[in-house]
């Protein structure tokens, strides 16, 4: 099979699948997931033929293959598919996150009576996220772009009887489309300056075109970037867009609607490095990584968390693009799919067994749902950081990029601020992760739950591996596949102190959750029950300890053992504890925290909703006014033609008498007054 | 087909089948209907035959039939087709085939109605392939006719208010430009063939101040008809109260004759004066797109809704043509077919909801998907597709237009923008609140039979699929215009 | 040899009288005959002219024939409506005949 085929047919087979289930959907009945995750199957399939592929292209594209969409004049617009290793590298991740997803669904989307069309959107949805991905040509790509945003909004308003789903569906099309207008804009100037829309070419476009046209286009394509990536301050749509169904935040969270954001910013990274609008990018992107860890901070629906951290990662790859990290925001854009989609579809599956969102009814319910439990778990210890799962190693990269920012794009003094607010996020980031995950998972039981059916726990755990060996394919100095297949011959090096300090940062969250966690239970309970090893699934760090304590107990070997190898430790942390270190965390850290988290979450209920609100409003008494300016001015004067022509006419038909020698007068007057001034006339 | 006269069986046939319908006997509706659709049909078949004759690459007219007929005052026997027309005649003919197959399940009168049907399609086809002044002009105004009766007769409730509205706005724009084209005759080459006026007008033989003052005249009878704010206070009027049928044809056919207009005469003839005036039609172009979007969200007539949503769309038309860059009057061609398909779309859709609801007030539409699924489908699709979706085809001409705008006024075009998120709040909103949302105790019922019938459905089908493909694949269809764009730019030296 | 000025005066005369009559006389038949008696009156001014001309192509000839064929068909026409309307309202005054009063 020639191998632009097989780039083609990665888009096309879901596409294929999308139009099999419009029509023949009713028909297929629940066997349409089937359908759906076959044609996906053989997406995943081609791509992975592919990366094999550009593994070994060194740096060459893959596949460049175009056909003419349109001739304007003198420009033309190519389509087609264009992969490199970005591309390659992005589209595996899809594939492989969307087909877990997919699977998922079958489960949890079982007897709902629209559960075709759901597989029929869904499978659209992959489609354009597959086609933005190889696209050849910029137009192309904002084409899918729009058709992924298209897809949001069916998805989102899936159950559309629903208020809210109506209300989150229009709030995530029309802010994403106001980005969107950026992008729009910032297309026509690249075409019109540059003179092509092909993506090879446009990359090369530092050549040929004047920096600070290249500087406009930039921003203005970053805009469409904020909007669909949910930057500040075009976040506002993220949380809201989980009214839908949780496969669909699963997959809109992680590998597609979000990503694409990202994944625009890196096509187009040669562009950005050019002309000088990264610092802009950096700047979003952490304000982004900061705000929206705050906001996770005061927010109790579970997946609503998960959609404040998705903002926040999102932040934090953006930061990196900004900072000249380009391999270690495309390194964190591919684990944080795997674990991000990881935790939605674990909150779905906790959702489905609980019949709840807001965690402070959920607990314990690491008895009932074991699986759940675990890969959640593991999703977490990947998002908030902690070696040696996936999410460490791209964390990780990240933070590098701050600290030694790219000299060509960024200095030390940029980088420095942004990499101790990266930190801070990193931290905070681990701390609400596992307040969420011990509310939910230890503690008493708040009401009866149940197991998900397998097909929604397969996926989970594929996924759950995935997650946990994905940081392989960058490992820092020893393995750093990825970073040689997206820039060739760059070596990066690894800063060990640096690991070290992230993931004690990351710790300190955890066990900073720990604490709090343990302080609100104790209001209710025994303080010796809370530590019942069953309950603690918690801390990597306080865990062994335990575990190694309790092991030893069951066995019930020795004092001795206990004496001279845990009592040290215990009376450390007795210390520690006396010295009411929490304490101190909670009223210096947490507290001001969240006192900041809550106001900023304020600021975004009534400054930029309010400003949203207000520019509504005002738009629409601007139009109603616009309206009142239709009626009485243009309309009147047109009425005023109209009344006084009926005036005149009122007068003038007196003349009409009816008879017919008067009218044959009239014309003998008229005939000679015309001959008259027809003679003069002519002289 | 090469031996025969294309374009004169073009516009003959509507008007021999026109007859024919009123030779029927009376009270035989049905015999009147079959007519009317073989009729177009035929006229239809003919177009697409033209249209596969037509060799794309070339850009000059084509079909072209030149006689003198009265050669006193300079009148000529002229037709031809080129890029520019081709889209719109075919547009024309389908449109009208479309109308008559809605039309099947007509009560009242049905054979002024079809005649009056006949008589419309041999003026709109007339306008786009007449290449003479008077003749175009008498074209012109043989759409009116027909058009005030339909509203006048099929009408709503202010249909006469509308009517008269509707008549003397236009009369008024078109007997100015009738003016127009007299001083094109006078000032210029004494012929009113309009291929010689434009030669004239290229080799510089018009004076400045002659330029702009023919300009000005010829514009007035274009901007009532595209139309261009602020002459388009009668368009939702006449939009309201018109039948279904009327509403399409008007919004689909009827507003793409000014903008024709502008690219057919004042362009190659009036260069100098279209270039002095050029940023002033691109303004009141942008000025269109968000005013007409910001009143549309407003409405609270859904029908309303939909012609304020032409005000906006014609906008952008405005927009590239003034532009007068290859980019802006391919866009403009693309935008004009489009907007024809959409919002035919779009009045075809209104009319099967007032048919079942009775109303067209938003507030009382309530769960049609729920209802109707396929009409609320179909609602959705068509409200995307008009909103500029990519991949749909409105979003083809609205980026051609913007960008041949961005390349003449820079800056000033990218407001536009503004319009097009407005477009799709207002859009997203009706479907939130009329498609999605489930019914309530105090909205509308459906009270027909709600699936929707063939005669319904089978109009949908094909503009359907053009907005679908176009969105795809414009290639196809640019190759037509491209061409005579790139000529027109030329003139312009743009 | 007459010369072409009388023919022009008579013709002039004629289309004079003609049209007084058309003016003054209340029935439509006497208005009808007075209508006939201008056209003919314009067809030899025609035909005066033609021959003053001395036009090769005929083109008075041709315009006087055309007069007498508008002529043939208007009078077919016009006593056809006079006779119906007689019918109808018994009267043939021009005076009655008002319907178009503004």
């Amino acid at each position: 099979m020639p191998v632009a085929l097989t780039a083609a047919l990665v888009p096309i087979l879901p596409a294929a699948a999308f139009v099999l289930l419009v029509v023949f959907g009713r028909r297929l009945g629940e066997r349409s997931g089937w359908v759906a995750i076959g044609a996906l199957a053989g997406s995943l399939a081609c791509a992975v033929v592919l990366l094999v592929r550009a593994l070994s292209a060194e740096g060459e594209p893959v596949v460049h293959a175009t056909f003419r969409w349109a001739t304007i004049g003198r420009f033309g617009l190519d389509f087609g598919v264009y992969v490199d290793g970005l591309s390659a590298s992005v589209l595996l991740m899809v594939a492989i996150v969307a087909l877990m997803v997919f699977v998922y669904a079958t489960g949890y989307m079982h007897g709902d009576p629209r559960y075709p069309w759901f597989f029929a959107v869904f499978s659209l949805f992959t489609c354009s996220m597959f086609a933005l991905v190889t696209s050849a040509n910029l137009l192309q790509l904002m084409v899918f772009w729009e058709v992924m945003g298209l897809c949001s909004y069916l998805l989102i308003g899936f159950w559309f009887e629903r208020e809210e789903a109506r209300r989150a569906s229009i709030k995530a099309f029309l802010t994403t489309r106001v980005g969107d207008m950026g992008f729009l804009l910032g297309v026509v100037v690249l075409l019109a300056r540059v003179g092509t829309l092909d993506i090879p070419v446009l990359m090369r476009a530092g050549e040929t075109t004047a920096r600070p046209v290249l500087l406009i286009a930039c921003l203005l394509l970053f805009c469409g970037a904020v909007g669909k990536s949910a930057q500040f301050p075009l976040h506002i749509w993220l949380p809201d867009a989980m009214a839908g169904p949780t496969p669909v935040s699963g997959l809109l969270h992680s590998a597609t609607m979000v990503a694409a954001g990202v994944f625009l910013v890196a096509r187009m990274y040669p562009v950005f490095e050019v002309s000088g609008a990264l610092p802009f990018v950096a700047g979003a992107g952490i304000a982004s990584a900061v705000f929206g860890a705050s906001l996770a901070l005061t927010e109790t629906d579970i997946k609503r968390t998960l959609a404040y951290s998705t903002m926040s990662q999102l932040g934090y790859m953006m930061a990196a693009l900004g900072m000249g990290g380009y391999v270690a925001a495309v390194f964190h854009l591919i684990t944080h799919g795997f674990f991000k989609s990881l935790l939605f579809l674990s909150a779905g599956s906790v959702i489905h067994g609980s019949e709840t969102q807001d965690v402070r009814e959920m607990g314990g319910l690491a008895k009932t749902m074991k699986i759940t439990s675990i890969v959640y778990l593991v999703g977490a210890l990947a998002l908030a950081g902690i070696p040696p799962l996936a999410g460490f190693f791209s964390k990780d990269a990240i933070l590098v990029s701050m600290w030694a920012p790219d000299a060509k794009v960024a200095t030390q003094a940029l980088g420095h601020p942004l990499f101790f607010a990266a930190l801070a996020t990193a931290m905070l980031t681990a701390f609400y992760m596992f307040r969420q995950y011990f509310m939910v998972f230890t503690g008493p039981e708040q009401r009866h739950a149940h197991e998900s059916p397998r097909a929604m726990l397969v996926p989970m755990v594929v996924l759950a591996v995935l997650t946990s060996v994905a940081g392989a394919i960058n490992l820092p100095g020893l393995f750093p596949k990825l970073g040689e297949l997206l820039v060739p011959g760059e070596v990066e090096n690894a800063l060990w102190w640096l690991m070290l300090l992230s993931a004690s940062a990351a710790a300190t969250g955890v066990y900073i959750a720990w604490e709090q966690n343990r302080s609100r239970l104790e209001g209710a309970h025994d303080r010796n029950g809370t530590f019942g090893l069953e309950r603690v699934y918690g801390s990597v760090f306080i865990q062994p300890v335990f575990a190694v304590s309790d092991f030893l107990r069951r066995l019930n070997i020795d004092d001795i053992v206990q004496r001279t190898v845990l009592d040290p430790v215990v009376a450390t942390s007795d210390f520690l504890r006396r010295m009411d270190i929490d304490v101190v965390y909670m009223a210096v850290f947490v507290r001001l925290t969240s006192a900041l988290a809550e106001g900023l979450s304020r600021v975004d209920v009534y400054v930029i909703d309010g400003a949203v609100n207000l520019i509504g409003r005002a738009g629409l008494r601007i139009a109603a006014a616009l309206r009142l300016v239709d009626i009485r001015a243009i309309d009147g004067g047109v009425n005023a033609v109209g009344g006084g022509t009926a005036a005149i006419g009122g007068w003038l038909k007196r003349l009409q008498t009816g008879v017919v020698a008067n009218y044959a007068l009239f014309m003998l007057l008229f005939g000679i007054i015309i001959f008259y001034v027809a003679k003069g006339l002519a002289r | 087909m090469t031996g025969l006269p294309a374009l004169t069986i073009l516009v003959a046939m509507p008007l021999l089948f026109g007859v024919a319908t009123l030779l029927l006997p009376s009270g035989n509706d049905r015999a009147v209907k079959v007519l009317g659709i073989v009729g177009t049909s035929a006229v239809f078949v003919w177009t697409v035959l033209i249209m596969g004759a037509f060799s794309t690459g070339a850009p000059g007219m084509q079909f072209v039939e030149v006689r003198e007929w009265v050669p006193v005052i300079g009148m000529t026997y002229h037709l031809g087709i080129d890029g520019l027309s081709l889209p719109l005649v075919f547009l024309a003919s389908l449109l009208t085939l479309l109308c008559a197959i809605y039309s099947w399940r007509l009560k009242e009168q049905v054979k002024t109605f079809f005649f009056l049907l006949f008589l419309l399609q041999v003026g709109m086809i007339g306008v786009f392939i007449a290449l003479d002044g008077i003749m175009f002009y008498v074209f012109w105004e043989i759409v009116l006719v027909p058009m005030f009766f339909m509203i006048g007769i099929w009408g709503g409730e202010r249909r006469r208010y509308a009517s008269v509205k509707f008549f003397i706005y236009t009369l008024i724009g078109s007997v100015v430009m009738l003016l127009g084209l007299m001083l094109l005759y006078m000032w210029g080459p004494k012929t009113f063939d309009l291929v010689e006026i434009a030669k004239w007008g290229q080799a510089g033989k018009f004076g400045m101040q002659q330029q702009l003052w023919i300009y000005g005249c010829l514009f007035l009878g274009f901007a009532v008809k595209v139309p261009i704010f602020p002459f388009h206070t009668w368009l939702p009027d006449a939009h309201v109260e018109a039948p279904t049928v009327g509403s399409v044809l008007l919004a689909g056919v009827l507003l793409k004759m000014g903008g024709y207009g502008f690219l057919r005469i004042s362009l190659p003839a009036l260069p100098y004066a279209f270039k002095y005036f050029s940023f002033s039609l691109g303004l009141l172009g942008v000025i269109g797109i968000v005013y007409g979007a910001a009143v549309a969200l407003t409405q609270k007539d859904l029908k309303k809704m939909v012609a304020y949503s032409s005000v906006s769309h014609m906008g952008f038309v405005v927009l590239g043509i003034a532009s007068a860059t290859v980019a802006g009057i391919d866009g403009a061609v693309m935008q004009m077919f489009n907007h024809g398909i959409i919002t035919g779309m779009l009045f075809f859709l209104v009319g099967m909801i007032y048919e079942r609801y009775h109303t067209k007030e938003i507030a009382r539409l309530k769960g049609i998907v729920t209802t109707i699924p396929v009409l609320g489908v179909i609602v959705a699709f068509a409200s995307f597709a008009s909103l500029g979706l990519p991949a749909l085809s409105g979003f083809v001409g609205e980026f051609m237009t913007l960008f041949g705008g961005y390349q003449a006024f820079g800056w000033v075009a990218g407001i536009s923008v503004i319009g097009i998120v407005l477009t799709a709040a207002y859009f997203l909103r009706m479907l939130q609140q009329c498609v999605f949302s489930p019914p309530t105790e105090d909205s509308a019922i459906c009270e027909m039979p709600c699936e929707l019938r063939a005669t319904e459905f089978l109009p949908l089908v094909p503009l359907m699929s053009f907005a679908l493909f176009l969105g795809l694949y414009p290639q196809p269809f640019l190759a037509i215009i491209n061409p005579a764009a790139t000529a027109l730019a030329a003139i312009i030296g743009r | 040899m007459v010369p072409p000025i009388a023919f022009l005066i008579l013709g002039a005369v004629v289309f004079l009288l003609a049209m007084i009559g058309f003016l003054t006389r209340r029935s439509l038949v006497q208005a009808l005959m007075c209508l006939e008696l201008m056209t003919s009156a314009v067809a030899l001014t025609f035909l005066a002219l033609g021959r003053a001309l001395g036009d090769r192509s005929m083109t008075g000839m041709v315009f006087a024939t055309f007069c007498m064929v508008i002529s043939a068909a208007e009078i077919g026409m016009g006593l056809a409506l006079v006779l119906l309307y007689f019918r109808k309202h018994g009267s043939t005054s021009t005076d009655d005949l008002d319907l178009m009063k503004g």
